[in-house]
């Protein structure tokens, strides 16, 4: 049987690695690499890279990233963010990724994804769904990285997806998204029991309690996981990050204040972040199944 | 003479089965010419895509004969996921359709009356038993991992003179892996299964003679 999967969630915006609360208001943290590297190195099942302003710019930086990538990063890699076509997906997947995970392109369109099933088989199609709850307990889908609502509710979407010919889903939680509150455990058991296929959490993780504690309710397939790894590898490799950085020519793009002040206001805010490793460790001696 | 010549279905991801013979220093080179198959000393055939392509572009290309040929002069051979399947007698995606056949089962589709997940995506140890039987796995952990991504498999077998390892998916036990003689194949993609994958690429190239 598969173990439970922990995978980074690695948002790019241009070449730098970026990180935001629901989905907004994104800081730089330093170019991908570095996390990426460390992340494979230390018990990592997977990467998905989120592109988000793949469809305002273009996709050549990602593509430049998953190519470097995948020539030295030996687990798998899921490439999201303003997929649209057949040939997008042929271009992401000749870069080095092994899988890609579509959004808007089949809420405008679900037979999208039955075409692009049809074409690399249902493994390599995951869809993304981006939800929140709203004041009367409901879930509508977002599409546009969280900016457009949809009247489509989530359960009624799921079972659609799935019907389509998509692999896996990847479900995220706007409202969770950045803010270490925990994933949202209702929204979870709500559409697992809707769909055979694997079903990955994303979005709010705070640590391998609120994992365990959300397995003894509902049974899901891993968890993609941000800002409570990112931070810690922020802290940990911060000199390096900046100097990184000041090699670079592009230095200037971004919301870079959070790496270069130290003393910013937000330099304190995530203290109980963690490392992959001791995030897994911890699963299993919770019994998780998970991979060591 | 190169090491390794790896078949280029056109569908697969090379990138990663390149980084990883690049990685263990095996010389390779990427072909669907059935005349670069004589000037290698082994063989990759990898995989993503279905069953029914990639043996009409193995047709197409002349190259079933070739690749026989190859497993009868003894030399290595590494057949990952699709590639593996595509060593036995007949799968029934999109149609039944005839494989290479140096193995005499069949490949089949999960289904969910068999409480098995599909595609059957992650990572999952392949055997019970305190350490592996076969060479391929030298230094490696039975309590390791390996990553899977497929909808179609293979059961489990036990044949005289082929050494099976099984994962199972629901109540599906499923060939991990088989070998037989000089051919290697894996239902899941040693490239993308981190340190343990890199050794069985290790491994293989000692199987290379030079």
């Amino acid at each position: 049987m598969v173990k439970f999967r922990v995978i980074p969630w690695i948002e790019v915006k241009g070449s730098n690695l970026v990180k935001g609360i629901n989905m907004e208001g994104l800081r730089v943290l330093g170019t991908p690499y570095k996390y990426s590297n460390f992340y494979s190195q230390n018990g990592a099942d997977e990467l998905i890279y989120y592109d988000v302003v793949a469809s305002l710019y273009g996709r050549n930086s990602i593509l430049d990233i998953i190519s470097k990538t995948a020539e030295q990063t030996f687990i798998p890699i899921t490439v999201c963010g303003g997929i649209r076509s057949i040939s997008d997906i042929k271009q992401i997947l000749k870069a080095g990724a092994d899988r890609v995970c579509i959004n808007s392109a089949a809420i405008q369109n679900p037979d999208f994804i039955a075409k692009a099933a049809e074409v690399f088989g249902s493994s390599t199609i995951c869809v993304n769904i981006q939800t929140l709850r709203d004041d009367k307990g409901r879930y509508f889908c977002y599409y546009n990285h969280g900016r457009e609502l949809t009247n489509i509710k989530v359960e009624n979407w799921v079972k659609l997806v799935e019907k389509k010919g998509a692999g896996e889903i990847v479900l995220s939680s706007i409202d969770r998204e950045g803010t270490f509150q925990g994933v949202d455990k209702s929204l979870i058991s709500r559409v697992k029991n809707l769909i055979k296929i694997p079903l990955i959490a994303h979005g709010g993780c705070n640590g391998p309690t609120d994992i365990f504690q959300t397995l003894k309710k509902t049974n899901f397939d891993g968890v993609a996981v941000a800002s409570l790894f990112h931070y810690h590898l922020t802290k940990k490799f911060k000199k390096e990050i900046i100097n990184d950085f000041k090699n670079q020519k592009r230095i200037t793009e971004g919301n870079i204040e959070y790496l270069m002040q130290s003393k910013s206001v937000y330099s304190y805010l995530y203290k109980n972040t963690y490392s992959i490793k001791d995030f897994k460790k911890s699963l299993i001696n919770q019994k998780i199944d998970t991979r060591i | 003479m190169i090491d390794v010549a790896i078949i280029d279905l056109q569908t697969s991801n090379m990138k990663s089965v390149i980084g990883a013979c690049k990685k263990v220093n095996l010389k390779y080179s990427i072909t669907s010419n059935p005349k670069d198959l004589k000037k290698a000393r082994a063989l990759i055939l990898p995989g993503v895509g279905s069953f029914k392509n990639a043996m009409n572009f193995l047709k197409k290309k002349k190259l079933i004969k070739p690749i026989k040929e190859f497993f009868d002069s003894g030399k290595p051979i590494l057949g990952i996921c699709l590639g593996m399947q595509l060593f036995f007698k007949e799968s029934s995606e999109y149609g039944l359709t005839k494989g290479i056949n140096i193995i005499d089962s069949s490949v089949k589709k999960f289904t969910s009356k068999d409480n098995s997940k599909i595609p059957n995506i992650g990572w999952s140890t392949i055997s019970n038993k305190k350490k592996f039987k076969n060479k391929i796995f030298n230094n490696i952990n039975t309590n390791k991992s390996f990553y899977f991504v497929h909808s179609y498999y293979v059961n489990k077998f036990e044949k005289k003179e082929h050494n099976v390892e099984i994962s199972n998916n629901g109540n599906i036990e499923f060939c991990a892996f088989v070998n037989f003689k000089n051919l290697y194949l894996f239902q899941f993609h040693p490239e993308k299964s981190s340190l343990e994958g890199l050794k069985i690429y290790k491994n293989f190239k000692k199987l290379i003679k030079k």
